[in-house]
């Protein structure tokens, strides 16, 4: 009995053995969940939950976390592989696969006797050895447009059909190129470490979803889409050739003070107050109507043919209907409670520089657009801002049909937009389809095990047959004899040849003449993930519970 | 246009009844039962302006449709069938055929949940209109659905705006529902990716000309740390945007509480927090005990309600929470100057009383003849109700469905607290639109409101026939929110109870999961809270100080 049980008799406790046996249960429960997902062979689930909505995936990081994972081995696991993605935006499914496989092959040693932590100082080994391994096994080239296009491919290629994926991947990688900060200055002089390049920033990527239509209008806008428009009648839905003024200032009455209102002596007193308010904000339309008078009244250029400039005014606070009147007698079309992100967006796209106040504005200040215009669907409103010159952001528009499309592409876009931006920023490439697991393999029991003294080699060995899995799952999900594939992947990777497995005809084939790759970062952080977890599960020696569900009775999620 | 934004999290119960009520103000045409209600209260209805708590927008088929202007954040099996509530119709169940991916093209598993049943009070909404086109007088006798009733979407009668309903994963079974720290972190990963202030906040706030508020009513435990993780950053795009909080506490008083004991500490702890957090963010905040610490008393005579059930408990909470805030929600000309930011910063003239507190009374019966002693106080916990209460430094009453002779009575008794405590400090307000019970209401009304005073409007000689059971459509009302210095108590109990975890190690800070530091911190401000509600008295001083010796 434990001691807990002394203090707490509703108090469970499992030890040793059985508490492995917990986790590795849980752990391989968790693990054949999420195996068919893998690949681009893999099978689509649909959850559909009691309440009749609809949740189409492939991606393991969503399945995750829209499962209700009760089991606490399996809800760890579920929470490192969700946070595996959040970092580097990919490799959940393989980290959960890698960790069942982990504990199931320190499971065959530890049921002959050998204890877990020499499994464990065995994983450690291991996974040194194949991080140094990745990074001898990692392709840095140049990494060009072609190659880029091949990396989205990959990545959007696992979560929808091949044609969209085809259609999409040059969209992913313009996106990303637009966004791409310039490089570094070069140092000044000889010496001077050399200034690292900005990251990639994502979120200047704008994902708008439109229910409309099909899918394959899903495509890449060099501008910003706004999910807003104009809030009243007689204001312009399009103008062309326009000024924009990015704005974080209120045109909308407010009270001065959040006390002023209580103790008024008379209606005219409150009258009055009121009027001054409304003074105050009329002088601020007023100052944006003066100077839009005055920058939009220029002559144009003088060369004939020019269009009339216009004035567009993209405000982060709110702009009341009095104000929105005055602005539109003007001509002026006027947007309220733009997205905070958009403010930062606009300046990419359009130029110009955001205004807290409407003091001293000066036309250098103002950003331009050679098309801003306004798309009604249903009751929902976008505005459009397009022909910029020289975006630094840009719109990814998603339409599809039904909510769960919408999802299931923007999904797939974010891994896709990830990929490239990993690729990029990596400056390098693993060839992808089980090449590096089958490599690392063999790389691990032939090298490694023989600089790991002791019985520690089990672990390595462990280790070394637990990334097999990979291929192993990719060959199954593409409906081919697991055992036929890995034996001719190993011969052929005998000979010295980078080799994955071709998924069109279940035969070994060289993933970089083919284009497949995948990421670095995801690799390296895969293998820093699936090894933490599994020690950390292997070392456990009690588990506790004084809690609702019993221990003992769920070993599934 | 003055309109208001009402963010729910975890109290969609809350909602649904309000929500409720307040659509059965509208006016619609092509409804029979709308028109029945349209001959005996056409003005009443017209006094409440629709457009400030709901904005039109398309239904499905294109006609106009209005949703209320309310973004609801619960856990996902909270929300039960959201085809009930869902104005888009999403939620109807689809079959694996029509669902063919045109996205994929190899195989597709469908994992399903068992669909949850349509509950009983929509079949009875579908065949009551039925019945009322055959029948004009609605003669059958009301039925209660309380059994029924399992989610809060098995009684609305509203439909939401699907951007509104944000559901949000549950809690694995093992994990604890009170976490502060898990709160913020819950907030802080959903915000990037699933932007509940950019992307849902703000449209709704787009679709308004000039917000008169926001009226936030959470529940402490479950979403205490969200809600302020939220409307901090809330606070940065609207600064002087006027919230209005009700927030719903957990069943603990913190009155008898130790803080030795960690599994009751860690829930009080949390709602010092949550009240602290608000508070730091100006809101005016009325603070609203668990219903299972309700005394029965007259204020619910005529009424058989189990507290303990959710149904129940937030029709009787939501009637007050729904009366007190109706002048914000009349016509511009009837009210004068009702705003939300004119009610609190009557609440909280003194700049220094964050915390106000609802009381009312449900028993129309007994409410004209023993005023003082009819009402209830929610907001405090019951074992602070014996004590006598001082005068209010400010007061903000409401009698809504009086007759004539009724408001005369309580202008007499009015008329006799007028030397202590007047206008401005008191502001009592009569409105003629009684508090309207939609069939979603829970008919808990016992025979001696039917009896006991003119409830039926129409039905009136009826009663006798039926005694036990017609439907009962609208009630008389008393609500009042009022900042007491008796909220000074309460104060005091948590700043004592906050002084006792901060000085001994025993787990409940490190159970929350908060700094240690900013505990003292939110210990000190409720010392001066207990101190601006308490008055210069100054014996809180040395208590204090004897406390911190020991």
């Amino acid at each position: 009995m434990s001691s807990i049980e002394l203090i707490n008799p509703k108090a469970e406790s499992v030890r040793r053995a059985q508490a492995l046996q917990v986790n590795t249960n849980g752990a391989m429960g968790l693990a054949t969940v999420v195996a068919s997902n893998l690949g681009p062979r893999g099978t689509l689930k649909m959850l559909v939950d009691g309440a009749g909505q609809i949740k189409l995936t492939k991606d393991g990081k969503v399945l995750l976390s829209e499962m209700q994972i009760q089991n606490p081995t399996a809800s760890m696991i579920a929470k490192t592989a969700v946070a595996q993605d959040d970092q580097v935006g990919d490799g959940t499914t393989s980290v959960v696969l890698l960790v069942g496989e982990l504990l199931k092959q320190a499971d065959r040693y530890i049921s002959e006797g050998v204890h877990p932590t020499v499994i464990a100082t065995g994983f450690d080994a291991a996974k040194k050895a194949a991080l140094a391994f990745l990074d001898s096994f990692k392709i840095s080239q140049k990494i060009d447009r072609t190659t880029l296009i091949n990396v989205a491919y990959t990545s959007l290629a696992t979560k929808i059909h091949p044609t969209l994926a085809k259609k999409l991947a040059p969209d992913v990688v313009d996106a990303v190129l637009a966004i791409q900060p310039p490089p570094p200055p070069p140092p000044l002089k000889d010496g001077d470490p050399v200034q690292p390049r900005d990251p990639i920033d994502l979120h200047m990527v704008e994902i708008m979803k439109m229910q409309h239509r099909t899918a394959s209008e899903t495509q890449l806008i060099r501008g910003l889409v706004l999910d807003h428009g104009g809030r009243h009648p007689d204001m312009p839905k399009r103008v062309e050739n326009a000024y924009i003024l990015t704005l974080n200032v209120s045109l909308e009455y407010e009270k001065t003070e959040i006390n002023s209102s209580f103790f008024y002596s008379s209606a005219e007193q409150r009258e009055k107050l009121v009027e001054s308010e409304r003074r105050f904000v009329d002088a601020k339309i007023k100052k944006i109507v003066d100077f839009k008078n005055l920058v939009c009244d220029q002559p144009v250029g003088g060369k004939k043919g020019d269009k009339p400039k216009n004035f567009v005014i993209i405000n982060q606070k709110g702009i009341d209907p009095l104000s929105l009147d005055i602005l539109a007698k003007n001509g002026i079309l006027a947007l309220r409670r733009a997205k905070r992100r958009n403010m930062e967006r606009l300046q990419l796209i359009a130029g110009g520089i955001a205004q807290n106040s409407v003091d001293d504005l000066t036309p250098d200040v103002l950003g331009w657009a050679g098309l801003v215009y306004e798309h009604t669907l249903g009751e929902e409103k976008y505005t459009f801002v397009e022909n910029v010159r020289d975006p630094k952001s840009v719109t990814v528009l998603i339409k599809g049909p039904n909510q769960h499309t919408i999802n299931q592409i923007h999904d797939a876009l974010r891994d896709g937009l990830r990929s490239v931006k990993n690729a990029v920023e990596d400056a390098s490439l693993i060839p992808g389809a089980g090449a590096f697991e089958i490599a690392c393999a063999h790389h691990l029991s032939t090298t490694t095990t023989k600089s790991v003294k002791g019985r520690a080699k089990m672990g390595v060995q462990a280790y070394a047959d637990a990334l097999l899995i990979i291929p192993k799952t990719l060959a199954r999900n593409g409906g081919y004899d697991v055992q036929d594939v890995v034996v001719s992947l190993q011969e052929e990777q005998a000979e010295g040849n980078v080799v994955g497995i071709d998924l069109q005809s279940g035969q070994p084939f060289d993933p970089t003449v083919e284009g497949i790759w995948d990421n670095y970062r995801v690799k390296r952080q895969m293998l820093h993930s699936c090894s933490v977890i599994a020690v950390n599960l292997l070392s456990t020696d009690e588990i506790l519970r004084a809690g609702r569900t019993s221990l003992k009775a769920d070993n599934q999620q | 246009m003055r309109e208001i934004l009402y963010l729910h999290t975890g109290t969609s119960y809350l909602a649904a009844q309000f929500f409720n009520t307040s659509q059965s103000y509208f006016d619609y045409d092509d409804d029979p039962r709308g028109k029945e209600d349209s001959k005996n209260s056409a003005n009443d209805n017209v006094k409440v302006d629709h457009d400030i708590s709901f904005q039109e927008g398309q239904a499905r088929d294109g006609s106009i449709m209005y949703t209320p202007r309310a973004i609801l954040v619960d856990y996902k099996s909270k929300f039960g069938s959201i085809a009930n509530i869902d104005a888009s119709g999403s939620g109807q169940v689809i079959g694996d055929e029509e669902i063919s991916s045109t996205l994929w093209t190899g195989t597709v598993t469908s994992i399903r949940q068992d669909p949850i049943p349509r509950s009983s009070y929509h079949d009875f909404l579908d065949t009551e209109e039925d019945i009322q086109k055959d029948t004009e007088i609605n003669e059958q006798p009301p039925r209660d659905f309380t059994s029924s009733i399992s989610y809060w979407s098995d009684f609305s009668r509203v439909y939401y705006h699907p951007r509104g309903l944000y559901r949000l994963p549950d809690p694995a079974d093992w994990e604890r529902d009170v976490g502060w720290s898990k709160g913020i972190d819950k907030y802080r990963e959903l915000e990037p990716d699933h932007g509940l202030l950019d992307d849902v906040f703000r449209l709704f706030a787009e679709e308004c000309d000039l917000l008169q508020g926001l009226q936030l009513t959470l529940d402490a435990p479950s979403f205490g740390s969200f809600s302020f993780a939220l409307l901090n950053q809330l606070r940065d795009e609207y600064p002087k945007l006027p919230i209005l909080s009700f927030c719903a506490l957990s069943s603990l008083d913190p009155l008898d509480a130790s803080p030795d004991d960690v599994t009751r500490g860690i829930y009080i702890l949390n709602d010092a927090m949550t009240l602290h957090g608000l508070a730091s963010l100006s809101c005016q905040i009325i603070p609203l005990q668990h219903p299972s610490t309700w005394d029965k008393g007259p204020w619910c005579e005529d009424i058989v309600a189990d507290f303990l059930n959710p149904y129940h408990s937030s029709a009787l909470l939501s009637a007050h929470i729904e009366s007190i805030t109706l002048p914000l929600r009349l016509k511009q000309t009837l009210t004068g100057s009702s705003e939300m930011s004119t009610l609190i910063s009557h609440l909280n003239w003194r700049n220094d009383t964050p915390f106000s507190a609802l009381t009312g009374s449900f028993s129309p019966a007994s409410m004209v003849s023993n005023i003082a002693g009819s009402e209830f106080d929610f907001s405090h916990p019951s074992s602070l109700h014996k004590d006598v209460e001082a005068v209010p430094f400010a007061q903000r009453s409401l009698y809504r469905g009086l007759d004539s002779s009724e408001e005369r009575q309580v202008q007499e008794w009015i008329g006799e607290k007028q030397s202590t405590f007047r206008e401005p400090f008191h502001s009592c307000t009569f409105i003629d639109i009684a508090y309207s019970i939609p069939s979603s209401y829970p008919q808990f009304f016992t025979n001696r409101s039917l009896t006991g005073r003119k409830i039926l409007e129409s039905t009136s000689d009826k009663t006798i026939t039926k005694p036990c059971f017609t439907r009962v459509k609208s009630i008389p009302l008393y609500t009042s929110v009022r900042t007491t210095p008796r909220m000074g108590k309460l104060a005091k109990s948590y700043a004592q109870f906050i002084a006792g975890v901060a000085k001994r190690h025993t787990g409940v800070i490190e159970e929350l999961g908060i700094e240690r530091d900013a505990v003292r911190e939110t210990g000190e401000d409720w010392w001066k809270w207990v101190g601006s509600y308490e008055g210069e008295e100054g014996d809180e001083e040395d208590e204090r100080d004897i406390d911190e010796d020991d």
